[in-house]
């Protein structure tokens, strides 16, 4: 894959539905499975929400400094754990971003048409939504770190010690193992 | 021997150990005395002379203040933390970060291979270290394993050409030394904003040694953090780290000399063959490099080329008198055409070279003398959380989320610009005016005319 982060987040966002990924955490994590499951080098480290690669984040800005994206805040009436308004920020394939997209699909058609396959294969795997998909990298990260089978109680006990939360609120944590298997990341034992 | 007090503009008396003193009296050391810590600033900024000795001392200081603050003992990791800051800067050549861009550029093929570009004058710092023969081995490898990149990629490939024990650093002492709130960027914003007479550097740096915590994170240990009453001390410092790198870093005139350094030392290299140049920056990680290497500094360089005639010297000398090239075209890249903004942000060396030959042929300008720059200005996001990790608020979530000022601007927002300098002369600002807007219709059909390629 030859593909830089920026042309990654690009070719991500272009194949969103309607040209648009809600919110900075859907977008950090799908590309986190893109990564484990092309190799695309966008090296996640652990940080507060889970797995996060500082280079989409540069990307993302730069993206937007060359108005090929545009991020648009989203204040939602619910309030967080935290005691804060929720606030999504969407971002958004402009009109230049897809004169850009047209002219990667031409220069670099494997790489694209690897990227669209692999954006296909999380959609065909049922990529659920994104606190979901949050946890299913998480999930995943610390299995991959411990390099070992892990019962569900010591990835959360594991997970407590990253400060991050993976609680099976709205059956989320069996959905997200769920979604990991379909991905053939992990296999449930008896 | 009972160690030394330095005074220091910034950090008033600076008192060395007995080691210490013997590291800084090195001459490879003292050599960094000879250094300018902003290369020509000084002719944006007259005060702008400090040199990477100082900025040397005064990130010993500010570890050594970090580690107290933070309960660290007098044992041997304090004095590993002081040694590595005092001697991170150490492979800096002639007129610093200029060197770092012809080291990249020049260094023997063979070597570059698996290693980063940047990682030249790294390993530079780090062969050096290793040759302190007066320092214990012991020492020399951890100050080592505190300065090597934690980079997974890059670490094992300095390590196995260095040939040295890999100790992976404690991740407290390593943030101290690397990360987002290092002893590096603290002494160099309040220095640099002290010789350059700006005020945008300034930050309360008793204060922000004052919140500092650890908090544990696991797998790894103690990390650095601050408490929540550090949040402001913190917005204090990114704001500072902001405003250096728009007002002062990335100032016009000093980008303009930084490009005519640059270019005359390339050409220096590749048109006149000046053979000392081309032995200094062809770096193959040889101990002969290495011997030859820190015998220059600014003014030997300098001195050596001005006795030299061709491109090389001729730059030299415009430097030396500030007659300096004037920028011939400005533009944010966004107010370009998706094609020519999308070919400008990753243009290759290949295409700037087609670039400057087609604006200094069209416009009436010697080619080696034009030079196109892009480059943009980092977020204020960036310079909160970038490839160095977040700062971390004990018990709380990471630094932007508790800053009521960074949750509440759009702090992603930045912008890339193309600039081309040129040997311009203008007789009054009508003139001026009227070449100006001459020259940018000209660019922007040279743009079209190279850059738009295969687009629609």
């Amino acid at each position: 894959m030859n593909l830089t982060p920026q042309e990654i987040v690009l070719v991500t966002v272009a194949e969103a539905d309607n040209r648009t990924i809600q919110g900075r955490t859907l977008l950090q994590k799908r590309l986190y499975f893109l990564d484990v499951l092309l190799g695309l080098g966008l090296s996640y480290r652990p940080y507060y929400y889970g797995p996060y690669s500082p280079l989409v984040d540069s990307a993302l800005g730069e993206l937007q400094a060359l108005r090929f994206l545009e991020e648009h805040q989203r204040d939602f009436d619910a309030i967080n754990e935290e005691g804060f308004q929720v606030r999504r920020y969407d971002a958004e394939l402009t009109k230049d971003g897809e004169v850009v997209v047209g002219l990667l699909k031409r220069r670099k058609p494997s790489d694209y048409r690897a990227m669209a396959k692999g954006l296909q294969g999380l959609q065909t795997a049922k990529e659920p939504d994104y606190a979901t998909l949050s946890i299913a990298a998480k999930i995943h990260y610390i299995l991959t770190r411990q390099a070992a089978s892990m019962t569900v109680e010591e990835i959360q006990k594991v997970g407590k010690e990253l400060n991050w939360k993976i609680e099976d609120r709205a059956h989320r944590l069996q959905k997200a193992i769920a979604f990991l298997e379909r991905l053939d990341l992990v296999k449930q034992g008896s | 021997m009972a160690g030394r007090e330095i005074r220091d503009p910034i950090h008033g008396f600076i008192r060395l150990e007995d080691g210490e003193v013997k590291i800084i009296d090195n001459p490879i050391f003292q050599r960094l005395r000879r250094i300018k810590q902003l290369a020509f600033a000084h002719l944006v900024y007259p005060g702008a002379l400090h040199t990477r000795f100082d900025h040397s001392l005064g990130a010993g200081y500010v570890a050594a203040s970090m580690g107290r603050a933070l309960g660290l003992g007098d044992g041997e990791e304090r004095r590993w933390l002081r040694r590595a800051a005092l001697l991170h800067d150490l492979g800096h050549g002639p007129f610093s970060h200029v060197s770092e861009n012809l080291l990249a550029r020049f260094a023997e093929p063979t070597i570059i291979e698996g290693h980063g570009l940047e990682e030249i004058h790294e390993l530079i710092t780090m062969q050096l270290i290793k040759g302190l023969s007066f320092l214990e081995e012991l020492d020399r490898e951890r100050i080592i394993g505190l300065l090597l990149s934690e980079d997974k990629a890059k670490r094992p490939r300095m390590v196995k050409f260095l040939k040295v024990h890999d100790w992976p650093p404690d991740p407290l002492l390593k943030q101290i030394i690397s990360g987002p709130l290092d002893a590096d960027k603290q002494d160099y914003l309040l220095r640099d904003s002290y010789f350059c007479g700006v005020k945008y550097g300034v930050f309360d740096i008793a204060r922000l040694h004052n919140t500092l915590e650890t908090d544990s994170e696991p797998h790894e240990g103690n990390i650095l953090a601050i408490s929540e009453d550090g949040v402001h001390a913190v917005e204090q410092y990114v704001m500072a780290k902001y405003y250096m790198n728009t007002q002062v870093y990335r100032h016009r005139v000093r980008r303009i000399t930084d490009a005519m350094l640059t270019r005359a030392m390339t050409l220096g290299i590749e048109m006149d063959r000046i053979p000392f140049l081309k032995d200094l920056y062809t770096y193959d990680g040889s101990d002969k490099f290495l011997q030859n290497y820190v015998e220059w500094d600014d003014e030997r360089v300098t001195r050596e080329i001005l006795q030299t005639t061709g491109k090389a010297c001729e730059l030299f000398k415009r430097l030396r008198e500030r007659r300096l090239f004037k920028q011939i075209y400005s533009k944010n890249l966004n107010q370009l055409e998706v094609n020519i903004r999308e070919a400008l942000s990753k243009l290759s060396q290949t295409q700037k070279g087609e670039l400057e030959k087609k604006v200094g042929e069209t416009l009436g300008f010697d080619p080696l003398q034009v030079m196109v720059d892009v480059y943009r200005i980092k977020s204020a996001r960036e310079q909160v959380e970038g490839s160095e990790g977040r700062i971390r608020v004990k018990g709380k979530e990471n630094f932007q989320k508790e800053s009521a000022l960074f949750s509440s601007i759009d702090i992603a927002m930045q912008d890339q610009y193309v600039e081309i300098y040129a040997p311009a002369e203008y007789t009054s600002e009508k003139d001026k005016q009227e070449k100006r807007t001459r020259w940018n219709g000209e660019v922007e059909r040279i743009f079209e005319d190279t850059l738009k390629g295969d687009g629609p």
